[in-house]
């Protein structure tokens, strides 16, 4: 291997190292947000089929 | 990022023994000064969890170890790629790269108990005293080159000395601020989305709690 393709293996190994990690951080948040989407969703609907049971 | 690959490869000189691939060094030190940075975001916070037991201190501390893990693994990535071009070897067990390795396994195992632990007091005070212990660590990778007779080359940026070549420190800070600026940026989206966990597990815990 030569110098230069050293260099291509540093500079790979980083953007590789950053893009898995950008990736995974993405997928939980996006993730999260839809969890936290339903669950109010789910938290409105029976909040107002309790006040409609009781009116 | 691309602006500094951009300066790092055409604007600065070749250097003079390793020729192209001592190019790695312009993200090599910043992120190792990144992982610096991050791990004593995870000393004050993981202090500030202890004496408060505020879980915000430690949504903190994690996301200061999550990053600091990646810069810190970055650096044990292209340090043998660099090292195998210059010295010959991937590897060797000199002071800098053998503290380096250490703190990486110390926040490694840090990351292994937060994800295996029960997320209550105990598992984040052990966390935070493993996270102190971590951190601590840093001054000896720093001052490894100093102290004892290493391969690794000494510091020469932060010395009155400097750079040899004018462009080489240009390119240099640009990368750091820019490595920095992400990993800024990382640590601020990593603290949002514990938060976001923890504001649905509550939302979870109240709709159980209704139903039952």
């Amino acid at each position: 291997m030569t110098r230069f393709h050293y260099l291509l293996l540093g500079y790979g190994l980083i953007w590789i190292a950053l893009g898995v990690y950008l990736h995974q951080l993405h997928r939980r948040l996006s993730q999260v947000q839809r969890d936290l989407t339903e669950l109010e969703r789910i938290s409105r609907e029976e909040s107002s089929r309790s006040r409609g049971s009781r009116g | 990022m691309l602006l500094g690959l951009a300066l790092a490869y055409l604007y600065v000189p070749s250097e003079r023994t390793m020729g192209d691939v001592q190019r790695i060094f312009y993200f090599h030190v910043p992120f190792a000064m990144s992982a610096f940075l991050a791990f004593g975001v995870v000393l004050i916070s993981s202090l500030g969890y202890l004496s408060t037991r505020d879980r915000a201190w430690d949504r903190w501390a994690q996301a200061g170890a999550e990053v600091g893990f990646l810069c810190c693994t970055i650096v044990l990535l292209t340090g043998p790629v660099w090292a195998r071009s210059a010295w010959g070897v991937w590897w060797t067990w000199d002071a800098r790269l053998s503290t380096t390795l250490l703190l990486w396994l110390i926040y490694a195992a840090y990351l292994m108990l937060r994800s295996y632990g029960d997320g209550g007091d105990r598992t984040l005070r052990q966390a935070a005293v493993l996270g102190i212990a971590g951190a601590l660590n840093v001054p000896i990778v720093y001052y490894s080159v100093a102290w004892f007779r290493t391969q690794h080359p000494q510091a020469t940026f932060f010395t009155r000395e400097g750079l040899p070549v004018p462009e080489m420190a240009i390119a240099l800070r640009f990368c750091l601020a820019v490595v920095i600026l992400l990993v800024v940026d990382l640590i601020w989206k990593r603290v949002w989305l514990a938060h976001l966990e923890e504001r649905r597990d509550r939302l979870r815990l109240e709709l159980e709690e209704a139903r039952a």
